[in-house]
């Protein structure tokens, strides 16, 4: 177990390409912390680099107390769980879980005692015979993890494990390895571009962009307080809705898009007064559009309606605007309805449009 | 009209096999035939006689020059396995300046032809003082640019994350290429295997410039001073007999590795 500190890591790749700038953070012993971000972001680059598969070009990464940029992997006592499971292909799952604790010549009972206990935790105990060609996508990621865990290894790297696999199996490896996590109390990195595996496993999670993080935090307090524009449209599924539009004072502040503008009443017009005659972006999340039951509200019409079961997405447009809403799925509306809808103002959020940072 | 196409079909493929065939058929009939019977059209014999098998064992250490060829052409094959798959390994997975120049280098070499590099290679082995061993044969044969090529670019499509997962188990160069990637490598190695074998056993002109000593002469060589030295006694029968036996341990690994060799011929540089 141990802590991990990353102190202004960058990676350049062919003299000139940034693929990670300045990367700076503390993971404390124990936690689980998700790095999360579009393809192409730098996210796996920063876990290959602390696992040693990818140079640092300049900065320090520390495991524990001692500075690893010049380790090699093995020495690292890292594991690692990858995307497309790479197992390997002639060895059945016994071979592949154990490989690494007979290259490190652990005792051959103290072996069979680590990968039983490993295949009991995963449910593949009746698999031990197989090799991976007649294995499913599920059972093959299950015995990657066994894999890694019987190393015990200080730090577990997560590289998209669960990308491979179908809807329902994510959900459920998704919990195991939360699971896995609350029992084994170590560090664990995990490098996903699903939001929704970000928000649910992770106690902190990093969002990247172009090599640079953007914000930091728990997942709340980043689905809450996004920093700028791009956390807020990458975290939260459908994305925040953005409309860009003027700022005018007419007896208290007046938000102008055409026939979609509204006054703001959020609290939030002291930050927005030196906005007066500029343009700003307001951002409200889809479930923080309601529909009115009254007169008042801003008239849409009902474009699209995606009914998931649970709860009924809502494409609203009028003129060139479109947004999407949140609503119960009991709510009476149709396709081509004229509705109005209300924001909750204090939830909406505001962007400079020039540095597309939170106002 | 299906059918029709298909015996159109059939008939060529059988014309064309035939053609490849019938010498070799002709060649292994030939030498069970009575000597004065060899230059007549019938392709069986009339009696059967191992009298050319015979005058083959009786006139030449054939089997001492058989063990010498399997013993220079194994441990070539297996040299040229072991180190031009570490090339190969090298120059497609490691990372090092001037990988791309010694790559082209390497393929340089393939593109001359060892008639202009026997000379030297002859001064190189009589100033090493090898001549008359079998250092001779299997030391400039121990490792081939063909082999490393082939390697190379059958490692390339090899998953990278296998061996990112591996170097992370703590396995170190060694461990990964002949652990984790040979095992999944087969029908490259056969292929390498097979070509490298034939080379070496087939070949003629280096054993006969570097080895004078009876006792240490490879099959090809031997049978070829048989034939046309003057001790098959212009016997067509005993020579036709020593090329037969020649061939056969070669069509033989053939036959029982074709299935992989086929495999990779069909494979090599599409695999992803």
């Amino acid at each position: 177990m141990a802590d991990v500190v990353l102190k202004d890591v960058t990676k350049i790749f062919d003299k000139e390409i940034y693929a990670v700038k300045d990367f700076n953070i503390e993971i404390s012993d124990g936690e689980f912390v998700v790095l999360v971000g579009p393809s192409g972001c730098g996210k796996s680059t920063v876990l290959r680099m602390i696992a040693g598969l990818e140079e640092v070009t300049q900065g320090d990464i520390y495991i524990g107390d001692k500075i690893v940029n010049n380790i090699a992997p093995k020495e690292r006592d890292i594991a690692m769980v990858f995307q497309n499971y790479a197992l390997y292909p002639h060895m059945n799952v016994f071979d592949n879980i154990s490989f690494g604790l007979k290259l490190r010549k652990v005792d051959s009972k103290e072996i069979e005692k680590r990968v039983n206990d490993a295949a009991e935790i995963l449910g593949i105990n009746h698999l031990m015979q197989r090799k991976p060609k007649a294995l499913s996508g599920g059972e093959r990621q299950r015995v990657a993890l066994g894999r890694s865990i019987v190393r015990q290894p200080k730090v577990f790297l997560f590289d998209e494990p669960l990308s491979n696999l179908d809807a329902k199996l994510r959900v459920e490896l998704r919990t195991e390895i939360s699971k896995l996590h609350n029992r084994l109390k170590t560090t664990m990195i995990y490098v996903t571009h699903d939001q929704v595996e970000a928000m649910t496993l992770g106690e902190k999670i990093i969002i990247m962009r172009d090599g640079v993080i953007q914000q930091k935090g728990t997942p709340v307090d980043v689905y809450d307080n996004p920093v700028n524009k791009f956390v807020a449209g990458f975290i939260g599924s459908p994305s925040m809705n953005f409309i860009t539009g003027q700022v005018e004072d007419t007896q208290g502040l007046l938000f102008n898009r055409g026939s979609l503008s509204f006054p703001i009443n959020s609290g939030a017009e002291d930050k927005l007064k030196e906005f007066v005659g500029k343009d700003i972006i307001f951002g409200i999340r889809p479930e923080d559009i309601s529909i009115s039951g009254k007169e008042k509200g801003i008239p849409m019409v009902v474009e699209i309606l995606e009914m998931m079961g649970n709860e009924i997405y809502l494409h609203l447009a009028i003129d060139q605007n479109t947004l999407i809403a949140r609503v119960p799925p009991d709510t009476k509306v149709e396709e081509g309805q004229k509705v109005k809808i209300i924001f909750n103002f204090p939830k909406a959020h505001y962007f400079d449009p020039d540095s597309q940072i939170r106002i | 009209m299906v059918i029709f196409k298909k015996t159109v079909f059939y008939t060529i493929l059988f014309a064309a096999a035939l053609t490849f065939l019938y010498p070799f058929i002709w060649m292994i009939l030939a030498t069970f035939k009575p000597e004065i019977e060899i230059t007549e059209i019938t392709l069986l014999p009339s009696v059967f006689t191992l009298r050319s098998y015979e005058l083959v064992f009786n006139k030449i250490p054939i089997i001492r020059s058989f063990l010498n060829s399997l013993f220079v052409s194994v441990t070539a094959t297996a040299s040229v396995l072991f180190f031009s798959s570490m090339v190969g390994y090298s120059l497609s997975r490691l990372q090092f300046r001037g990988r791309e120049l010694i790559f082209g280098v390497i393929l340089l070499t393939m593109m001359i032809p060892a008639q202009i590099t026997l000379i030297p290679m002859y001064i190189l082995m009589v100033k090493l003082d090898l001549t008359n061993t079998y250092r001779a044969l299997i030391f400039p044969a121990s490792i081939s640019a063909f082999g490393i090529l082939l390697f190379r670019q059958y490692f390339k499509a090899f998953p990278q994350e296998i061996i990112d997962a591996a170097r992370i188990d703590g396995a170190g160069e060694f461990t990964i290429l002949y652990r984790i990637i040979w095992p999944n490598s087969i029908p490259t190695l056969i292929t390498v295997g097979i070509i490298t074998f034939m080379g070496i056993w087939n070949d003629v002109l280096w054993p006969l410039i570097v080895i004078r000593k009876e006792n240490l002469m490879t099959m090809p060589q031997m049978v070829t001073l048989f034939s046309v030295g003057g001790r098959a006694e212009a016997q067509l029968g005993a020579i036709l007999a020593a090329a037969t036996l020649l061939a056969v341990p070669v069509m033989l690994i053939y036959l029982f590795f074709q299935k992989y060799f086929i495999r990779s011929m069909a494979t090599s540089g599409l695999k992803n």
